[in-house]
């Protein structure tokens, strides 16, 4: 039998299984004689061990093995669950995870596996807990008793990632395309024409619906590994930490969830090296000795809303202000920080106040690469915080991607699109004082000072006079985080669903712009980053 | 006409390879189910003649459904799908009304001949 074609199979229902075990792991290390996460784990190892087999991986299979041979000892009570054997079981869990990805990718995982093997063997010859004289609180039997109504059935299949990013690729040409179609049936005017055209469009609406909720996966997918990187991360601080996970059910498209994913490690990160305090420190203030640590989700209309709140020492402003002078990011003579200049400050890119490297963070690598991402991705982000009190990061993200409404401008004959998310209004130059103020152009919007920013110098065009052919000035006045600027166009060429497509390199150098697309005639155009030019 | 098979684990990749084996040998896989209670379920709805039943399964354990299975249907031809070491379950299975077992890592062969027997 040709083995070769189970393997990926093998690889993500052995992630699935490895994603359980470190979930009920942590269940085991919260509660020490609980019966359910042992036999939760034990099955989850067996399945491995089952599929291991089969394929031949003879590492994946020898951990697998030895793991279940502990977890059947502490299910009979034959071992008593301490520090020692919880540590010991996520490292198996750890080298059961590397050994798969080595083993499926044709290697070999023996060395690499050896440290675990053994702490595994050691403990399995170990002898039982002293006190397993009456009653054991471990009678738990491998299965687990039968629940009385019939479980819920949903009948899957398992899609290739790509395969739907192919079929939304294409369901958004058919939008473009359908676009296309309008016009010329306006132009033409007959109404049989329009009459079936509007069937069409209704049917490819659905159609395009339908694939976005296919590609719908629960965020739990991806944050469930948070609690296990949360308690590492504790235990390498030397704090005690509880991560509350709410909303793991709501659903996010894939592509939006693996872009997510680390910025919120890097929340979480942060919250742990330089929110929450010792417990110690914590205790001498009054609070309780593990830190509050919170991932919320949740849904509202097109907009999910991510929340990592800690209970801890929140922003010390007066560290970030010396900071923030030393490096010439604010006026030597500002005496205090506003909670906006604050949020501005720490989302520079490269500002840290972390005393010296850790593990964890204080790499210079700071808030401003998930303001940055979360930006790129559609997404505003809200920090709040108070001295002793702790500090609250709100995501607010569209659900998909894919297809966002823009505003469209005409620069130099070439077609840019700006996010209308982004748009605050469009206004005309002409009705509207210009001044100049600190060497910076500027226009006065009611009672608002708000800068104005030349498009064309800023994608390097020469200077036209940004008049436009009939002799006024357009200007898009962008907003982003509370900030303003006027944007000024040639011409404003209308609004238009776009279907974002990422394009190689924005990360590196064209921080302009965050995608590209193609115009409903055909025309391509380029999606300005709005958050990058503010 | 050929014979009808119901497969039960709880690793879509066991079920994928087990009726992958069975399909090329002409058998027609009719459903499959991830816990005990599934396959009961799926047992009373689809009647197969064949049904590969894992040991170790949330929910519901295999030796249970077997019991279960058994108790309204006497003739249910099950065959166990066991894991290395697990002896004693294989007995208590067999005690309970399943017919055969084969031991994972499974072999085609191993699979095709313990079906045979099975269906005699």
């Amino acid at each position: 039998m040709d083995l070769a074609k189970y393997a990926a199979l093998f690889q993500t229902e052995s992630r699935e299984q490895l994603s359980t075990m470190n979930v009920e792991l942590l269940a085991l290390e919260r509660a020490p004689t609980a019966t359910e996460p042992v036999s939760a784990v034990f099955r989850a190892v067996h399945t491995m061990k089952g599929m291991s087999a089969t394929m031949g991986y003879a590492t994946v299979t020898a951990l697998a093995h030895e793991l279940e041979s502990l977890l059947d000892r502490v299910r009979h009570g034959e071992l008593a669950v301490d520090q020692t054997v919880t540590d010991a079981l996520f490292a198996a869990v750890d080298a059961l995870e590397r050994a798969v990805e080595i083993e499926v990718a044709g290697g070999s995982a023996e060395a690499e596996s050896a440290p675990a093997l053994g702490r595994l063997q050691a403990l399995a010859r170990m002898r039982a807990s002293s006190d397993a004289g009456d009653v054991s609180p471990f009678t738990a039997e491998m299965q687990v008793p039968t629940v009385g109504a019939a479980s819920h059935v949903t009948r899957t299949v398992r899609v290739d990632l790509e395969r739907l990013d192919g079929l939304m690729n294409l369901a958004g040409e058919l939008l473009i395309a359908r676009g296309r179609l309008t016009d010329v049936a306006h132009e033409i005017g007959d109404p049989a024409l329009d009459e079936a055209l509007s069937q069409a469009s209704r049917l490819i609406s659905e159609l395009h619906e339908e694939i976005m909720a296919s590609r719908m996966v629960p965020v739990g997918q991806v944050f469930d590994r948070f609690p296990r990187l949360v308690r590492d991360a504790a235990h390498s601080l030397g704090k005690e930490i509880e991560l509350t996970l709410e909303g793991r059910e709501i659903e996010l498209d894939r592509s939006m969830l693996d872009e997510i994913g680390e910025p919120i490690v890097h929340l979480l990160r942060n919250a742990a090296d330089h929110g929450i305090e010792r417990p110690e420190d914590r205790v001498r203030t009054g609070k309780p000795r593990a830190g509050q640590l919170t991932l919320a989700v949740t849904r509202e209309r097109q907009m999910v809303t991510m929340r990592v709140e800690d209970d801890g020492r929140g922003i010390d402003r007066d560290r970030v202000l010396a900071r923030a002078r030393a490096q010439g990011l604010v006026d030597a003579t500002v005496e205090s920080l506003s909670d906006e200049e604050l949020v501005r400050v720490i989302s520079r890119p490269g500002f840290s106040t972390a005393d010296r490297v850790t593990d964890l963070s204080g790499r210079g690598v700071g808030i401003d690469v998930v303001l940055t991402r979360v930006r790129a991705l559609g997404g505003a982000v809200e920090i709040r915080t108070a001295p002793g009190e702790g500090t609250n990061v709100t995501l607010r993200l569209p659900v998909t991607l894919a297809i966002v409404r823009a505003l469209l401008a005409r620069v130099e004959g070439e077609m840019y699109a700006v996010p209308m998310t982004h748009v605050h209004e469009t206004v005309d130059l002409a009705h509207h004082a210009r001044r100049r103020v600190q060497g910076r152009d500027v226009m006065l919007l009611r009672d608002e000072v708000v800068p104005l920013l030349q498009f064309r110098e800023i994608v390097g065009l020469p200077e036209a006079g940004a008049v436009s052919v009939d002799g006024t000035t357009q200007v898009i006045v962008i907003e982003s985080d509370g900030r303003r600027a006027g944007l000024v166009v040639d011409e404003f060429a209308g609004q238009q669903d776009i279907v974002v497509k990422e394009f190689d390199g924005v990360r590196d150098g064209l921080a302009l712009f965050s995608g590209a697309t193609i115009l409903a005639d055909g025309v391509p155009a380029l999606i300005v980053d709005v958050g990058s030019l503010l | 006409m050929s014979h009808t098979v119901l497969i039960c684990d709880d690793a879509v990749f066991m079920r994928t390879m087990i009726s992958d084996i069975l399909a090329e040998s002409g058998f027609e896989v009719v459903g499959q189910a991830e816990t005990g209670v599934q396959a009961i379920e799926r047992y009373k709805t689809l009647r197969p003649d064949l049904v590969t039943m894992d040991i170790v399964m949330p929910d519901m354990g295999g030796i249970d459904a077997v019991r279960e299975i058994t108790s309204f249907d006497a003739n249910a031809k099950i065959l166990m799908c066991s894991a290395m070491g697990q002896q004693a379950l294989v007995v208590e299975a067999i005690q309970a009304g399943a017919k055969d077992f084969v031991v994972k890592p499974f072999q085609p062969s191993r699979v095709l001949e313990a079906v045979q027997r099975v269906l005699g």
